[in-house]
């Protein structure tokens, strides 16, 4: 990826320039010989004798596709050319699932720690039954000692939906814990819990259709590499630009990927994109260019907004020196997203990984419900992944629900580690988890610190991953084909339905069948039945009051259903909080108790100021940011291991009696961290990564094997470092090594480490950067940690 | 003859690199028969992304260099193909490939090449790649009615003919900013 082929570079050359090329001079022959290529034995792939319609288990795009079956073995997937969001097109991930299946470093037996953690050795196989056998003895155990809000259970995000979010949810209410949470407190959580607050529903307005999202005449994509994370979908909007029909501007520290496709490239300061949304909107009402007939009808909050603006002086010029970006350049774009009707903003994880992720996304939610961007297709500001409409669940008689006592400990799973090991304010004692905690969540020596705090802790998955040489049990998962069931669902709202294709391998079951039999050893049998096994059989059981039936999945050439789908005949709905849909199954065009968005209300003023902040978007960083450059950041009034308060903010983000965490927005009187003179800012390494999982694929894994740590020339050259060097980055927590790759498409201040290594990976070693994120660091309201705006040192290793 | 192409349009790649995985999986190939380049930004140019299949070119240099006559281009639509009886292992035509798109399969000996996925135009397909490509970014067809249509649209061809080879699979230069 970095280096290039000598013998090409000329001939390469032609392809940056945008001027008239005239003939090149290539190398001479003797110069110019390459070193062959070795392709390995090539054979065509062979025709299937059976094409069966799915859907894509890796990211929220959620794309249909024809998987080529052969004698019982699939040999290809292609694009679903009957899919409205793809078009038959498909990305690196959809198609490498085919190497997920049939590759040789899947977990293959369930397996018991018999040794110290941290070594392989230390685990020996043993059978299902004694596997689930002695989960169930040790789950039942910490209920009666510890009580049930001591088990805490993390299902993640992008496993098959019916036993993810339908069978764990069922367990919980049998079990009594309150503790079960998906990926969303490390995804975009924050954009969730944004639109939730103000638009009163978590999904953004639009579809990845060419009539909606693919439609507008304007993008500006705030924190979102959409290249890389939504392929299909940026394809469209890159084509539509291409066409001439739209102008896309990214707002990103460095050139991804997504701002090398982009008319106008805004590389921020890491931290700081809530300023350029302040800006934004105070320009526009300085110029009298936001929507007052919309606001009139639509919009609570406006002239309390109005004011705060003013009276904080968000202007223009304040935004450069807080962001970078010029304030003529800031007008320019307010203006022009002012003036044009179809015009979206999208943001996602770059924006949800801050201590400021949430109240970023509401200013950005504001900027467009001031100017009138809600309503009709191609418009409005969206988050990705903000979660799954309701499908449903089976029923669990109410006599047999178990109500958690004690609160539950924050929203984030990172929350849980400091009870695991201090006991306080309760003990967490039993931990299940899928996914990659010891990759993903910060600080991730404390979490390895809290397992040996545990009575039990059970981990499931299909590759052998850091997680499978720490915790007690790991039970080996059949994934998509092999299991059958529903994908997770895509930012748009759609899941898509996944027959059983292939037997699952090894001695791996599907999570469905994990679950249901781990039901069973609980004693839960006539809940957890066994037809259930049957994908078909239990989407009809969990789909029965909704209109997530197999029948109508089925029924579709691309296999997938778009929610809300609150009743068995409702129809699908594209765009949302249009006059005539708002959301199906909710109140109002916006499912605010006002039936308007709510910029401002006493009840939110009430539920925000409890914890120390406001509804108001009054301007903060993330913390070691704001030491470094004096600006505002939070200081946290309760610890992980304190009460707290009980959040108010139900609907938003509260999961019933849950713990909240005071803060103070504190305006510091001088800069600190003069040592410190690097941002360290995060994100996919490419568009073949998603998580740890797709490093156990080579085809991917070869596409960006390496942690690199982008840097700009001219540090490089002040620190004395070419790319391919290894150099450390070293943060307030601590270090980690990565390989530079000098390059200009980066802010001189700013470094960019990609998340998803980890050192346990088969083709390349790499510490996990997120060793030294702050795991205590955390949005008040979405409790998402920080992962994006780090300070650090760099040095040549 | 009516000569095939794919049409590389470098304004439309985004750089996902979905062509060279699918590459892999329909030709059964460990490595990619095509790769994507990529070209960081200097000097204030954009980041771009260059796919490079082979060129099927009208003079392919393989085939001249080739002392077996193994490489042939096909009369009826100008893709050039590889007679791997008649393949001796030389690699000459690696060397002489101005384009670097030659390989060579190790285990059986013989030199392996992008066929544009021949066995799928048998089927009335496209190559793999160019039907998966998510940015939209490759087309493929007859290359004079691809660069009429390039033509008409405004684009402007990049002049890829250094080498003399006259190289049919062609591309649309990034649009001046």
């Amino acid at each position: 990826m970095i280096e290039m082929e000598l013998t090409r570079r000329t001939f390469l050359k032609v392809a940056g320039a945008s001027a008239a090329v005239a003939g090149l001079p290539l190398s001479s022959g003797a110069e110019a010989a390459p070193v062959a290529t070795t392709f390995g034995a090539a054979g065509a792939a062979p025709v299937p004798d059976q094409v069966v319609t799915a859907g894509c288990p890796f990211c929220q795009s959620t794309c249909s596709m024809k998987v080529h079956v052969r004698e019982g073995r699939i040999v290809n997937v292609y694009g679903n050319p009957d899919d409205p969001v793809t078009e038959g097109r498909l990305c690196p991930k959809g198609q490498a699932s085919v190497d997920m299946l049939y590759n040789k470093y899947r977990l293959k037996s369930p397996l018991k720690r018999v040794g110290p953690r941290g070594k392989p050795e230390s685990y020996q196989e043993i059978s299902w039954d004694q596997a689930l056998t002695e989960i169930a003895d040790k789950l039942k155990a910490v209920s009666v000692k510890h009580g049930p809000e001591a088990l805490a259970w993390w299902v993640g995000g992008r496993s098959e939906s019916q036993a993810r979010a339908g069978l764990t949810g069922t367990f919980q209410k049998l079990y009594g814990t309150p503790h079960r949470e998906g990926t969303g407190p490390f995804c975009n959580l924050a954009g969730t819990t944004a639109s939730n607050s103000i638009l009163g529903h978590n999904n953004p307005p639009w579809t990845y259709t060419r009539d909606d999202f693919g439609g507008a005449d304007w993008y500006m994509l705030v924190g979102a590499n959409m290249a890389a994370c939504k392929v299909v979908a940026f394809g469209k909007v890159n084509d539509r630009r291409v066409m001439g029909k739209a102008k896309i501007i990214a707002v990103d520290p460095r050139m991804s990927e997504t701002a090398g496709a982009a008319d106008l490239w805004l590389p921020i300061k890491p931290s700081t994109d809530m300023a350029l949304a302040l800006a934004m909107m105070h320009h526009i009402i300085e110029k009298d260019l936001h929507n007052k007939a919309f606001i009139e009808k639509k919009v609570l909050g406006f002239d309390k907004l109005k004011a705060f603006l003013a009276e904080k002086q968000y202007t223009p010029e304040w935004a450069e020196k807080v962001t970078g970006i010029p304030a003529a350049i800031i007008k320019e774009i307010s203006e022009e997203y002012a003036r044009t009707e179809k015009a979206v903003i999208m943001g996602n994880a770059g924006l949800s990984h801050h201590t400021n992720g949430h109240i970023t996304h509401r200013t950005f939610h504001m900027l467009a419900a001031i100017t009138g961007h809600y309503g009709k297709p191609s418009m409005g500001y969206g988050c990705g992944n903000t979660g799954a409409t309701p499908m449903g669940s089976i029923s669990v008689p109410e006599d047999r629900v178990v109500k958690p006592k004690r609160q539950r400990l924050g929203r984030s799973p990172a929350a849980w580690v400091e009870p695991m090991i201090t006991g306080k304010p309760y003990p967490i004692k039993a931990f299940i988890s899928t996914s990659n905690p010891l990759v993903q969540w910060g600080d991730i020596q404390r979490a390895m610190t809290a397992l040996d705090n545990l009575d039990v802790s059970v981990y499931y998955s299909m590759f052998p991953s850091i997680e499978t040489q720490y915790f007690d049990y790991i039970l080996p998962v059949s994934p998509w084909a092999e299991s059958g069931g529903v994908t997770p669902v895509s930012d748009e709202r759609r899941n898509i339905f996944v027959p059983h294709i292939i037997q699952p391998q090894h001695q791996a079951w599907p999570e469905r069948w994990i679950f249901i039999e781990l039901g069973k050893k609980m004693g839960w049998g006539d809940i957890f039945k066994d037809e259930y096994k049957d994908a078909i059989v239990l989407q009809r059981a969990m789909a029965k009051k909704t209109g997530f039936s197999p029948e109508r999945f089925l029924a579709k050439k691309d296999a997938a259903l778009r929610g809300p789908l609150p009743k068995p005949d409702s129809p699908e709905v594209g765009t949302l909080y249009t006059e005539a849909h708002g959301v199906p199954g909710k109140k109002g065009q916006f499912p605010r108790p006002s039936g308007k968005i709510e910029i401002w209300t006493e009840v939110l003023e009430k539920m925000y100021a409890a914890q120390g902040i406001s509804p108001l978007p009054e301007f903060y960083v993330d913390p070691e940011i704001g030491m470094k450059d004096g600006l505002p950041y939070l200081e946290y009034l309760d610890s992980d291991s304190d009460v707290g308060i009980t959040s108010l903010m139900k609907g938003i983000v509260a999961v019933g009696n849950m713990r909240a965490r005071r803060v103070k927005i504190k305006y510091p009187e001088k800069p600190e961290l003069a040592d410190f003179d690097m941002y360290l800012t995060s994100g996919r390494p490419s568009a073949a990564h998603f998580g740890d999982g797709t490093h156990w694929i080579q085809s991917l894994n070869d596409q960006a094997p390496d942690q690199f740590c982008l840097i700009h020339p001219d540090k490089a050259a002040r620190i004395g470092v070419v790319t391919g060097d290894t150099v450390k980055v070293e943060g307030l927590k601590g270090a980690v090594l990565a390989k530079a790759w000098v390059y200009e498409g980066i802010r001189k201040d700013t470094v960019f480490v990609p998340n998803t290594y980890s050192d346990r990976q088969p083709f390349a070693q790499w510490k996990s950067l997120n060793f030294i994120v702050d795991k205590d660091k955390r949005c008040p309201v979405s409790d998402q940690i920080n992962y994006k705006a780090l300070v650090c040192k760099v040095t040549k290793a | 003859m009516s000569q095939l192409a794919i049409m590389v349009d470098l304004e439309r790649c985004i750089g996902c690199r979905s062509c060279e995985i699918s590459c892999k999986l329909e030709n059964g190939a460990e490595k990619a028969r095509n790769k994507i380049i990529r070209l960081d930004p200097r000097e204030g140019s954009r980041l771009s992304f260059m796919f490079m299949p082979c060129m099927h070119c009208e003079t392919p240099a393989c085939s001249q260099a080739c002392p077996t006559g193994a490489i042939f281009k096909r009369a009826e639509d100008g893709v050039v193909l590889i007679d791997e009886g008649k393949c001796i292992g030389c690699r000459y035509c690696s060397w002489a490939c101005p384009y670097g798109a030659m390989g060579f399969d190790a285990e059986r000996m013989v030199a392996d090449k992008c066929t544009y996925c021949a066995h799928r135009l048998a089927r009335g397909e496209t190559p793999s790649c160019v039907s998966k490509c998510p940015g939209h970014a490759l087309s493929f067809g007859k290359v004079d009615a691809l660069s009429a249509q390039a033509k008409s649209e405004g684009r402007q061809i990049l002049d890829t003919n250094a080498g003399r080879t006259n190289p049919s699979t062609f591309y649309l230069a990034r649009l001046g900013k």
